[in-house]
């Protein structure tokens, strides 16, 4: 099941939008940019903490393990497709059209790198998705595409009806006798296709009762007015600081050149690491951590962010 | 001028042929309280949007009138400019709401109508104030109740301050206490702000008397316009489907004096001599237990638990004799503790049906718990039995339990603890599509049953689950149709029907042949007006008949009443009470139907309308002079 914002008492779901966003675009682009392994885990690791900060561990743990396994299917075929690298763990056969297929440690590790990586953008949008309410974001987008930004609120509004929908007429198709399982994959699209197309209809019934309840509500009038979205607070210049330094780790890296070599032979993390950049990047994650964690206990703290 | 006006409008929709609204003529002035009223597909949803301008802007269609509303030329209007006059809520909530939280959806439509943005923030304010939603403010909608959804859409009209509040069945997805407090709301925003009100409800008994004015619509005309006393005796001519329980039973009891609420009711029956005492042949004097008229203390119960009667006057007397007219105890003579918790009467005879050669035990839960993975603990300790034969009906308020209480008897869940035991077997997933022959399930949302494109298939896919096919599935769904009188909606689509049809539809389905034994039913009275409701309380009667077992889960307290012999309550994740449904229902002060409330203070516990037409009708001699012969006359 994808993952649905709920209102909950954490800083992270208290920032203006505007400020959230920044954080986790700059968590993605970090894991998205940074190539080296040392900043993979770190970011990883920060990326999970600010999921458990925003209590959306729980909610997101369906997409997160998917996540995960993609994340090893990747490290388990890049080693097949790639055999550069001089550490060569396993000799395979020599396959023609295809040449070796020998397993080397540098494919195996450039594998669980990308799908660590891969992992951590993953729970980036899971915090966006989870922690970042669509309302007040899509308020804001709003100023750019006002009826985009409408359409994807719908969506979100709608998604969790379709899902009770869905599960309640499962229920009712069992209690009529029709098992929906067994019999291959074939058979079981086909019985799940009338529900399908049932669910289509009630929809597009839903669709065209919100379209007549919007238009009876003076929707595609001229001069469309906005109220104000939320106030910018302490809290969201803290967590713009925090976004700024993840962003400069990312940039300092980037400067020193960046990636991180992996062929022919493993460089080693330390010497290929802007100490830095390194350390801004860990005192911004574990700053804005504590910040979560402050903020959760101590009322005067709270109160004066 | 009147606010509303309209003149000679005919309407009809785009490929229809019959009129929707045929040579309508109507005006409605500011503050008036208007109640619509009608059989479905009458015109009442059409008259709503032709205020609102979404016919014929909206759903197209060819119109021939006039119609203003505030001056203003409907018909040369867009529905954009008529919502800042006309407010329209729609019967469902989910179909109209667009925003993720309640403050944004209240805004949504200044926004649109371009206030500026102190404004919005001011009415938003208001309105979450006022309709008491402050503290769900950035609740996300989809979380909401059904109550709390459709109170937010009333919020994100009333914010646009219309002139005319356009309102079709705002209540029908909701439970009692839900709808009372939103139709209290509405009540509450027409006297404090004098909006002026159009109403379309099928609950009739919680908002008719609040109407300035009642109209009575079919074919797509007024039949009627008047004040709601008249509208009721008018009704109670023509069909008294469309009038409160209350104003009918005295009407069916030919009373000319039509009270419209309970109160009402009461003080007039207060000021009659009553022989309820001869009737049971019981003791008079003293007082009434509930401090109700008279000075009665005769405390008696109605024998027996026979299915109602159908039919004529004559018929249901014939059948309430049946039921015994000889003085009870309360409890039918005997103590709750000396039947147990479970203790049931002795099963009626039963001719043939599955439920004579079935096992004794259908069902029991023994200390049911469910625990939702978020920890909230939805049924604790439950103790349930359900008895091959019998009507129970389950009650209890949103959120205590019985859904959950359902898809754990159904398999659907697996308890936390407890054991669960359904036809002799643990219930499961797997094993559920196994008893379909023996169990028909009728889920809440009738939508969620149906998955072909005409009736007709949706019942042969019926009989094919059950391994019938061929000529022999064909000639069974043929017959149960004309028997269910859905010959005409056989190439209907399913999601295309009223309401009532589609309960009808699915109920045929599930009772083809083979007859299922026991039948469960999720709320199969929502957004039924009460002419389906008694349609669909004669088929299950029906069923009932045949030696078929029901059990029910209902708010609707006359369904419950006429339907089931034994009745439940749940809360805190539990069978709080459990019994005869006369002892459950009875003694309750909102668990219990209105003619229980009428009649309770005078000591005999009538739960059904047929009883409470034979008591007005014999029981009280100084109303002779209030009574006509027949149906009674508007003054």
């Amino acid at each position: 099941m994808l993952p649905v914002y709920r209102e909950k008492d954490t800083l992270v779901h208290g920032l203006h939008p505007l400020a959230a966003l920044a954080l986790v675009a700059s968590v993605a682009a970090a894991a998205l940019v940074l190539e080296n392994p040392l900043y993979t885990a770190v970011v990883c690791v920060g990326a999970l903490a600010l999921l458990a900060r925003a209590e959306a561990l729980a909610d997101g743990k369906a997409i997160l393990r998917a996540a995960a396994v993609m994340g090893l299917l990747v490290a388990f075929i890049n080693p097949l497709v790639n055999n550069a690298g001089e550490h060569v763990l396993v000799y395979g056969p020599s396959i023609p059209l295809w040449g070796k297929l020998d397993i080397t440690a540098e494919a195996l590790l450039y594998g669980l790198a990308a799908g660590a990586r891969l992992f951590t953008v993953v729970a980036a949008f899971c915090l966006f998705a989870l922690a970042v309410n669509p309302d007040d974001l899509l308020e804001l987008m709003s100023r750019l595409s006002f009826r985009s930004s409408l359409a994807a609120a719908l969506a979100v509004r709608l998604y969790p009806s379709m899902v009770v929908e869905a599960v309640e007429m499962r229920d009712a198709q069992l209690a009529r006798g029709d098992p929906l399982s067994g019999g291959g994959r074939l058979n079981r699209a086909k019985a799940y296709l009338p529900l399908l197309l049932s669910l289509f209809q009630g929809a597009l019934d839903r669709a065209a009762s919100i379209a007549e309840s919007m238009s009876a509500r003076g929707f595609g009038s001229r001069g469309r007015t906005r109220r104000k979205v939320g106030i910018f607070r302490p809290r969201d210049i803290l967590a713009a600081l925090v976004s700024s330094g993840i962003a400069a780790a990312v940039v300092l890296q980037s400067l020193r050149g960046g990636g991180y070599d992996f062929f022919p032979v493993l460089a080693d993390p330390l010497a290929e690491t802007d100490l830095p950049a390194l350390g801004l990047l860990c005192f911004s994650l574990v700053s804005f951590l504590f910040v979560c964690g402050s903020w959760k206990k101590w009322h005067w703290w709270r109160s004066r962010i | 001028m009147a606010l509303v006006e309209i003149e000679d409008l005919t309407f009809r929709y785009p490929g229809e042929e019959k009129a929707a609204l045929d040579g309508l003529n109507l005006k409605v002035d500011k503050g008036e309280f208007v109640l619509l009223t009608g059989p479905t597909g009458c015109g009442k949803t059409t008259l709503l949007r032709l205020l609102g301008g979404l016919v014929p802007h909206f759903h197209g269609g060819r119109i021939r009138g006039r119609v203003t509303v505030a001056g203003r030329d409907v018909l040369g209007s867009d529905p954009r400019e008529m919502a800042a006059a006309v407010g329209m809520v729609f019967q469902d909530a989910e179909g109209q709401l667009v925003s993720t939280t309640v403050e944004r959806e209240i805004a949504f439509g200044m926004e649109n109508a371009g206030l500026p943005a102190p404004v919005i923030n001011k009415r938003t304010e208001e309105m979450l104030v006022g309709l008491g939603l402050s503290r769900l403010r950035r609740s996300f909608i989809p979380g909401l109740s059904g109550g709390e959804k459709q109170k937010t859409v009333l919020a994100s009209v009333m914010a646009m301050h219309p002139l005319v509040l356009a309102l079709d069945e705002p209540t029908s997805q909701l439970d009692p206490l839900s709808a009372e407090e939103l139709l209290t709301l509405v009540r509450r925003l027409h006297e404090e702000t004098g909006t002026t009100v159009v109403l379309c409800e099928h609950r009739l008994e919680r908002c008719y008397h609040y109407a300035s004015r009642v109209l009575y619509m079919e074919r797509g005309r007024i039949l009627f316009d008047g004040g709601p006393r008249e509208a009721a005796a008018w009704c109670s001519r023509h069909d008294d489907a469309f009038i409160p329980p209350v104003p009918r039973v005295f009407a069916r009891a030919g009373w000319k004096e039509l009270p419209l609420t309970v109160n009402e009711g009461r003080a007039l029956l207060a000021g009659l001599p009553t022989r309820i005492g001869d009737f049971f042949g019981g003791t008079q004097g003293g007082s009434a237990p509930h401090g109700g008229p008279g000075g009665i203390s005769v405390r008696k119960a109605w024998g027996g638990d026979a299915v109602p009667g159908r039919g004529s006057l004559d018929q249901r007397e014939s059948s309430t004799a049946r039921l015994g007219w000889a003085a009870l105890g309360r409890n039918g003579g005997k103590k709750r503790s000396e039947r147990g918790v479970f203790g049931e009467e002795p099963s009626r005879a039963r001719g043939r049906g599955p439920a004579a050669t079935g096992p004794e035990e259908l069902f029991f839960a023994r200390g049911l718990w469910f625990v939702y993975p978020g920890g909230q603990e939805a049924l604790r300790g439950l103790d349930f039995r359900l008895r091959a034969g019998s009507g129970m009906a389950l009650l209890g308020e949103n959120g205590a339990g019985k859904s959950t209480f359902l898809r754990c008897m159904l398999g659907l869940l697996e308890p936390s603890r407890g054991k669960v035991e359904l036809f002799g077997g643990e219930p499961s997933r797997e094993r559920l599509p196994t008893l379909a022959t023996r169990l028909g399930y009728c889920p809440q949302n009738p939508r969620a049953y149906f998955v072909c494109p005409t009736v007709r298939e949706e019942l042969l896919r019926t009989m094919r689950l059950r391994g019938r096919a061929g000529k022999e599935a064909e000639k069974a769904v043929d017959e149960q149709m004309e028997r269910m009188e859905l010959s005409h909606l056989a190439r209907r689509n399913p999601h295309d029907l009223s309401a009532g049809e589609r309960e009808k539809v699915m109920l045929a389905s599930v009772l083809l042949p083979p007859l299922p034994e026991l039948l469960v039913m999720d709320e199969p009275t929502r957004g039924l007006d009460h002419r389906n409701k008694s349609a669909v309380s004669q088929m299950l009667g029906e069923y009932r008949a045949s030696g078929g077992t029901v059990l029910v889960v209902t708010h609707d307290m006359e369904f419950a009443a006429s339907l089931a012999e034994r009745a439940a309550i749940m809360g805190n994740g539990g069978i709080v009470a459990e019994g005869p449904a006369r002892e459950v229902l009875g003694d309750s002060l909102f668990f219990s139907p209105q003619v229980n409330r009428l009649l309770g203070g005078f000591g005999v516990e009538v739960l059904r309308e047929e009883e409470a037409i034979l008591l007005l009708r014999d029981a009280f001699p100084g109303g002779e002079e209030r009574r006509g012969t027949g149906p009674c006359f508007p003054p």
